[in-house]
């Protein structure tokens, strides 16, 4: 049995089925056992007198009990027959082909029962500040340098309420409910389905409503405000199809998260939401075979790369809307996130001060959450092995440390939905964080001397020193869901 | 019965890593080493320690960059800066990345042995005297 029950098949499911080479999945019909429903997928089920003296069985033929009665080749004689009549078999199995099985498309899944019972989080109704908005074609590389020499000071004023104030702030140590993570798998589904669409979109040089981009980023708000972890968590969803559009999402919710704790206040981290989402969409425009080359870049292609900013501000023109403009932020953080704070960035190699302070939580995030992701060039690192080396670029000065410590104070050192081992031997996924030390998350416990924990155990290692993280291990391969263990 | 402090001894020179964790153990630590500065940060993010020595001109990842790390991270080991070639702006770095004191080699044990008991003093067991 791949599913239980009530599983919903969302995008972390299906893109677990898909991985393992099955592209079907077979359902019973509602009260039909599952020991004759799988007979009857593998099998015609035949009265055994159909089988006539002479006739050579091409398939293998079996009982109700699944034992081979006759093997695919043989030819039928009297003595067969009589030996099916004297066993009192009336029926036979006659194996299918694969085209002649029950088949259900997985997509044919979605409305189960447990989709209705879940808790989607309302999206943000904040509106965007009219003071800072930019018509669209106004966003180009000489506009937008032309308004970054203008501001000045690179940090965002903070000027209405703290979005930190907004966040329900579930405890960690409490386990969440399922209608909560159903509702952010859905929210996440439903985003990453958009966001594949709207990328299409300005793929094809197509206009899009920038409405549709908008409420996406107020989608992805009202996850933060429900559940910040559930949503931090929805980082380790392994893409399904096609690498930018959850990545895309993965840097936007991953900044939100970032800048709430930063104390920024509502309306920027609304607006930081749509710029983070859009930071890189001038990476459609790049040649497939630069973008999924398996070796390291020559000159000319790393030139190619590094055009990317200013292809994404010409994109970012396509947008259409009955609104008069964009977040201003959204250009600034699409045009600067690849610079470095030492200056080792592209395209201009400004420094720290000259860079704004959302770009370089863009960033950051768009580093750590593309290290965790595997490329035609590089195997995905771990959760953590991506942290460590994030940290260390923030030691190095390459990124701003305080922005990485941001990041950090919501994400911990072992990132949340990392998993780890212990050390007593036991296997844990990273739920949350409740202390300073960002080495020291809560974590549930889920295995225990090699045995599944029916009830995950939550232990805060800040308060629990005689249980420390050993070190990183990679997503188990029996995960039923991304959400398992909050 | 007192209970044990433990230090992270982060220095690439095995000869003198081993001399200072054969001292701390003697009077009484749990000391556990670590060759780079990398290592050390690694060692510092599993483990809880009490205090940090760090060394400072590393191959790979230095004693500074060691130290940010490890205050990036909100670890709150208290440190000892101990290295051969320390100029004041190298100090006021890793003073700035939490170093309490720099203690310039070659190491006299007699000095770090009580530099270190004033920093974190011997542990008493809760309800002992």
């Amino acid at each position: 049995m791949l599913l239980e029950p009530g599983v919903t098949l969302t995008t972390d499911v299906i893109g677990r089925l898909e991985r393992a080479g099955i592209d079907r999945i077979f359902r019973p019909e509602p009260g039909e056992d599952t020991a004759s429903f799988v007979l009857a997928a593998r099998n015609l089920v035949m009265p055994a007198n159909s089988l006539k003296i002479g006739m050579k069985v091409d398939r293998p033929i079996f009982d109700s009990a699944g034992r081979l009665l006759v093997e695919a080749g043989t030819t039928v004689t009297d003595r067969l027959g009589v030996s099916l009549e004297r066993r009192g078999i009336s029926q036979i199995y006659v194996r299918r082909s694969p085209e002649e099985m029950r088949i259900a498309e997985v997509l044919a899944f979605r409305g189960t029962a447990r989709q209705e019972q879940a808790v989607r989080p309302q999206p943000f109704a904040e509106q965007f500040d009219r003071a800072r908005l930019i018509k669209p074609e106004d966003c180009t590389v000489r506009k937008i340098d032309e308004l970054l020499a203008a501001l000045g000071d690179m940090s965002v004023p903070k000027v209405s309420e703290p979005m930190l104030d907004a966040l329900r702030r579930a405890n960690p140590l409490q386990p969440r409910p399922q209608s909560a993570k159903d509702g952010m798998l859905l929210m996440y589904d439903e985003a990453v389905a958009c966001t594949t669409a709207i990328f299409k979109a300005l793929q094809r040089n197509a206009d899009v409503q920038e409405e549709q981009v908008g409420q996406m980023a107020r989608n992805v708000v009202g996850g933060l405000i429900e559940e910040q972890n559930l949503l931090l968590n929805l980082n380790n969803v392994p893409a399904a199809q096609g690498y930018l559009p959850a990545h895309s999402l993965s840097v936007a919710m991953l900044s939100i998260t970032t800048a709430t704790a930063r104390g920024h206040d509502r309306t920027a981290v609304l607006e930081l939401a749509y710029a983070g989402y859009l930071h890189d969409i001038g990476m459609l425009r790049l040649p497939p075979e630069v973008l999924e080359k398996p070796g390291r870049l020559d000159q000319t292609e790393m030139l190619q790369v590094r055009r990317h900013t200013a292809y994404s501000l010409d994109m970012l023109q396509r947008l259409t809307g009955r609104r008069s403009g964009i977040p201003l932020m959204v250009p600034i953080v699409t045009y600067q996130s690849h610079e470095r704070e030492n200056g080792s960035g592209y395209p201009k190699g400004r420094k720290g001060r000259l860079i704004h302070e959302f770009a370089k939580v863009v960033g950051v995030c768009d580093a750590y959450q593309a290290m965790t992701c595997r490329r035609p060039w590089r195997q995905a690192m771990l959760p953590y092995q991506a942290m460590e080396q994030i940290v260390l670029m923030g030691a190095r000065r390459e990124f701003d440390p305080e922005i990485v410590r941001s990041m950090l104070s919501c994400v911990s050192l072992f990132p949340i939905g990392s998993w780890v081992e212990m050390s007593d031997g036991s296997r844990a996924r990273v739920v949350g964080l409740a202390s300073s030390n960002y080495t020291k998350p809560v974590v549930s416990i889920m295995e225990r001397n090699g045995q599944r924990l029916r009830t995950p155990e939550r232990v805060n290692l800040a308060e629990h020193r005689d249980v420390q993280v050993v070190r990183p291990l990679p997503v188990p391969d029996n995960l039923v869901s991304v959400m398992e263990g909050f | 019965m007192p209970v044990r402090r433990s230090v992270l001894i982060v220095e690439d020179d095995a000869n003198l890593r081993s001399v200072l964790e054969e001292f701390f153990r003697s009077r009484g630590w749990e000391a556990t080493g670590a060759a780079d500065g990398l290592a050390g940060f690694r060692a510092a993010s599993l483990g809880s320690f009490d205090l940090v020595t760090m060394d400072i001109m590393m191959p790979g990842v230095n004693g500074v960059e060691s130290l940010r790390s490890m205050a990036l991270t909100g670890q709150g080991a208290k440190v000892v800066v101990i290295s051969g070639c320390v100029d004041d702006q190298v100090e006021a770095e890793c003073r700035e990345a939490g170093a309490l004191a720099v203690v310039r080699k070659p190491v006299r044990l007699a000095a770090l042995g009580e530099l270190v008991d004033g920093l974190i003093p011997p542990k008493t067991a809760p309800g002992s005297p």
